[in-house]
């Protein structure tokens, strides 16, 4: 930490103390106790307390009372016969205000104190036994007296006092960035940190960070140094460096005296175009620039984390600029294939008791084609750099060769209507009108066959939210993703014969397959020019259940699939 | 007010006696069907006057059971008390303008009318003061007269005493008992707001409350109130064991009543009982803000670390912001 920034701190927050401690002892004794805010952290108690100690010199001390033993010793000797409310008359129902205001405590500032990941935490309550009232605040520092000085200065009243004097005068004076005025200057500031700049024409600025303290005053007088020209240089991004002939003078902001004549400014920062310019400075005159540099490509390409910050030091590697990419989106080819030969669909648009049950077709004509999108972001930070999740993901899929499958029908369609405990017989051919069970399905007095050809199947793979791993080598980003998906398909009959429609003539026909999977999908993307990519991918979903219930009376369910991928994305 | 103290308390005390002499309507009298009962029993050993004397309580328990009446009347002429049956016959014939036993009622009404021939001069003095009081009974009522000689509660009770009947006494009995009891609590809430009441003040309470639980309508608080305002005014007299033992029976009537329990562990305190009164309010209500105070001014007494930490814990437990 900065030692005189702690030193200005422990002084003002001296002052802040001896505006509340130097009163009369007994009249206005103020009571300080401190307890830690979080578990464990018993030793800034005292460190508290020595803070508070430490601040209090002289005859402000004599009117506070600073933790438990300095308690103990104001309590000792005393004797305690009478108590506010317990008396035979004048009775009340909480006789805590009186009893400390008895006791001689004109406040009371109790202070919870801690130490967390941002810094010194400080909860306070000043409580004043003869109102009652309590006045809560809390200040969170990256130093323990400034955090504290934060927590009670807002209990306390605060009425500060500025004071600035130059020479020469009628510089203006900033506080904050806000004109307060020119010097000399008397003027009420809120306490607190303040940084405080001092300007006059020709003349070498001054900025100085002042901590007004509270019910107190500050003041400042300073010497202006003239210069003969000034030159004024403000860039961003933050962290340029700004160069006057060839020499570093510092970066964002420059302000100083200046040797009148011709000067070269060069500007420059990492991922930003640099700036170079030359200029010509008169005597008594004051140059001014405000230069914002222009991005390179490669902060286009947004390597960096933060939007708008720029990158001080060595360039990103092509790892690093993988990481910087948050989302994508791909299209790709896809190839699959079914894992058995299971794929049950139920009627689509009538209530049949008909169920597509196995693929017939050769193992060679068995293959689907169709394409696939994808979307997915990934966050920032540790975790976001290496977890993501594919937000959503499209596949059509189609057969290849037509196939031809067998048909069944649906569990239970068979029962005896007239005794649920016995299932038709199957008599092959005959109707219901038989007493026979219809296999698999009969519409107006004929029976349909059990199986079909010249069949297309159309699978439509819907996966949202799913979890992705990623890592990045030089080009190469490696992924990995889970998660359920849904598997939609029509299963159709286009042979000159259709069987399986609707008799009415609706639009619908043939079967309608709704399964729930789970899949895994692992991508492997190279990149080639900024964002741009190749990848491929395979892919594995393994059937878990249908969901519209439909099983077959063999017991036959739906299979599970392999694919693979090829395709182009963007990686932004 | 114009009375001394020792004579306001003596009228307060004549006052308790009195009203708190003997129930006089209601369940505190008695059960009417016990009652009603042993008369019929006594009626059928020909024990008339007695049987006479139990249908009278058996009315004064419930006044509102009209059939009493006509029973108590048959009962008065069985024992020649001629003059009493024929009241008794007219009070129950006008409360039961509608009853199938009233034609049988009213002959025997007649029967009584002529065996008693003349209604002497006290007779008719007796029921000219029914009259009187009933009608002395209202206006003080009307004045938010309860208590006294001209007290709503005198009249009532004069009324039952000299044998006036009638359902109405029911009536008669909620009403007195309500403005009794409306005016007790006013005490109560006074009290219980911590406003300045002299002992006197506090005393008239129980008269009160003893009003409504003689005509049989006392509140179930009642008690634990007479209780709590009695000890406090044996507290302002500085009477603490007497405050104390009010206190307790006020604090196990209504156990959740925390001022109750306070007073108790407050008589103890200013009896210089203090440990004692500290081990009560801790018992009893251990987070109210005066235990937590006596604790801490305890344990300062004690030593100043131990006060010391008291006070600590009482600051961050009770003015620490959230």
């Amino acid at each position: 930490m900065d030692s005189r920034k702690l030193q200005v701190g422990w002084s003002v927050l001296g002052l802040v103390l001896v505006a509340l401690g130097s009163v009369p002892a007994r009249a206005e004794t103020t009571l300080w106790l401190v307890r830690p805010l979080y578990p464990g952290q018993e030793t800034l108690v005292a460190r508290t307390e020595a803070a508070l100690d430490k601040l209090m010199p002289g005859d402000a001390r004599k009117g506070s009372v600073i933790g438990i033993k300095e308690l103990a010793n104001a309590v000792k000797g005393r004797r305690i016969d009478e108590l506010p409310c317990f008396g035979s008359e004048g009775r009340c129902a909480d006789p805590i205000d009186p009893f400390f205001a008895s006791l001689g405590f004109e406040r009371i500032v109790l202070i919870e104190g801690g130490q967390d990941e941002a810094g010194f935490k400080y909860k306070v309550s000043a409580f004043e036994p003869q109102t009652g009232r309590v006045t809560p605040a809390a200040a969170t520092a990256p130093g323990l007296e400034k955090a504290l000085l934060g927590a009670v200065a807002k209990v306390v009243p605060a009425a500060s006092t500025l004071d600035v004097k130059t020479t020469p005068p009628g510089a203006s004076v900033y506080v904050d960035d806000v004109k307060m005025g020119v010097t000399p200057l008397s003027t009420q500031v809120l306490p607190g940190e303040r940084v405080v700049r001092l300007d006059l024409k020709l003349h070498q600025p001054i900025e100085d960070t002042v901590v007004i303290p509270i019910r107190g005053a500050a003041s400042i007088e300073r010497t202006l140094e003239k210069v003969a020209a000034r030159i004024v240089v403000t860039a961003t991004p933050a962290g340029t460096e700004i160069y006057i002939d060839g020499q570093l003078l510092g970066k964002d902001k420059v302000d100083r005296g200046i040797l009148p004549g011709t000067h070269t400014i060069r500007l420059s920062a990492d991922l930003y175009k640099r700036y170079e310019q030359q200029i010509t400075v008169k005597a008594d005159e004051q140059y001014v620039l405000d230069k914002a540099l222009e991005p390179s490509s490669a902060l286009v390409a947004g390597v960096p984390d933060t939007p708008g910050a720029a990158r001080v030091g060595p360039p990103p590697t092509e790892t690093e600029l993988n990481y910087g990419r948050h989302s994508y989106s791909q299209l790709s080819f896809e190839f699959a294939r079914f894992v058995g030969t299971g794929l049950v669909g139920a009627r689509f648009g009538k209530s049949g008791t008909g169920r597509t049950e196995n693929i017939l077709s050769p193992l060679a004509s068995r293959g689907l084609i169709g394409v696939a999108v994808e979307y997915g972001t990934f966050g920032s930070g540790t975790v976001g750099k290496f977890f993501g999740l594919s937000a959503f993901g499209l596949s059509y899929l189609t057969n290849v060769d037509t196939w031809r499958m067998s048909v069944g029908f649906a569990k239970g369609a068979n029962v005896d209507p007239n005794d649920s405990s016995k299932t038709l017989p199957d008599c092959a051919g005959a109707t219901a009108a038989d007493g026979c069970f219809p296999d698999p399905e009969q519409i107006k007095g004929t029976i349909l066959p059990r199986t079909i050809d010249q069949v297309r199947i159309h699978l439509l793979t819907i996966r949202a939210l799913q979890p992705q791993f990623r890592v990045a080598v030089w080009h190469f980003m490696f992924s990995l993703q889970a998660g359920f998906e849904f598997r939609l398909g029509n299963i159709l009959e286009t042979g000159s014969t259709i069987n399986y429609r609707d008799v009415e003539g609706g639009p619908f026909n043939g079967f309608f397959a709704a399964d729930l999977l789970v899949s895994g999908r692992f991508n492997l993307r190279y990149y080639l020019v900024d964002g741009l990519y190749i990848m491929g991918q395979a892919n594995y979903s393994q059937f878990l259940l249908n969901i519209l219930g439909t099983s077959t009376n063999n017991g036959v369910q739906s299979s599970s699939s392999w694919g693979l991928n090829v395709g182009v994305g963007y990686g932004f | 007010m114009g009375f001394d103290r020792p004579m306001l308390l003596s009228v307060s005390l004549l006052m308790a006696t009195a009203a708190g002499a003997e129930p006089l309507l209601g369940s505190g009298v008695g059960n009417a069907d016990t009652f009603a009962s042993e008369a019929t029993k006594l009626f059928n050993r020909r024990q008339y006057a007695k049987a006479a004397e139990h249908f009278l309580k058996a009315t004064r328990a419930n006044p509102t059971n009209t059939g009493l009446y006509v029973q108590l009347a048959r009962a008065h002429m069985m024992a020649r008390e001629t003059w009493r049956a024929c009241y008794a016959y007219r009070v129950y014939l006008k409360s039961v303008p509608d009853s199938p036993d009233r034609k049988k009622a009213a002959a025997e009404s007649d029967q009584c009318d002529r065996l008693a021939a003349t209604i002497s001069k006290e007779q008719n003095a007796v029921l000219q003061k029914y009259v009187d009081m009933r009608a002395a009974f209202f206006a003080s009522l009307d004045r938010n007269e309860i208590m006294g000689q001209d007290g709503a509660a005198q009249s009532l009770e004069t009324l039952v005493k000299d044998g006036f009947l009638g359902p109405e006494l029911f009536d008669m009995a909620q009403k007195l008992a309500t403005a009794a009891t409306a005016e007790a609590e006013r005490i109560h809430k006074q009290a219980m707001s911590s406003q300045p009441l002299t002992s006197e003040q506090l005393r008239q309470a129980r008269p009160l409350y003893q009003v409504a639980q003689d005509v049989g309508l006392a509140s179930a608080d009642a008690r634990g109130r007479m209780a709590y305002l009695d000890g406090l005014a044996e507290l302002q007299e500085k009477n603490y064991r007497k405050a104390e033992q009010l206190f307790s029976e006020a604090a196990k009537s209504d156990p959740g009543n925390k001022e109750y329990s306070f007073s108790k562990g407050l008589a103890l305190f200013l009896g210089g009982e203090r440990q004692q009164a500290l081990k009560v309010l801790e018992t009893e209500i251990r987070d109210d803000p005066r235990t937590r105070v006596l604790r801490a001014a305890m344990a300062i007494n004690q030593s100043p670390e131990a006060g010391a930490s008291e006070l600590e814990k009482l600051l961050f437990t009770t003015r620490n912001a959230p």
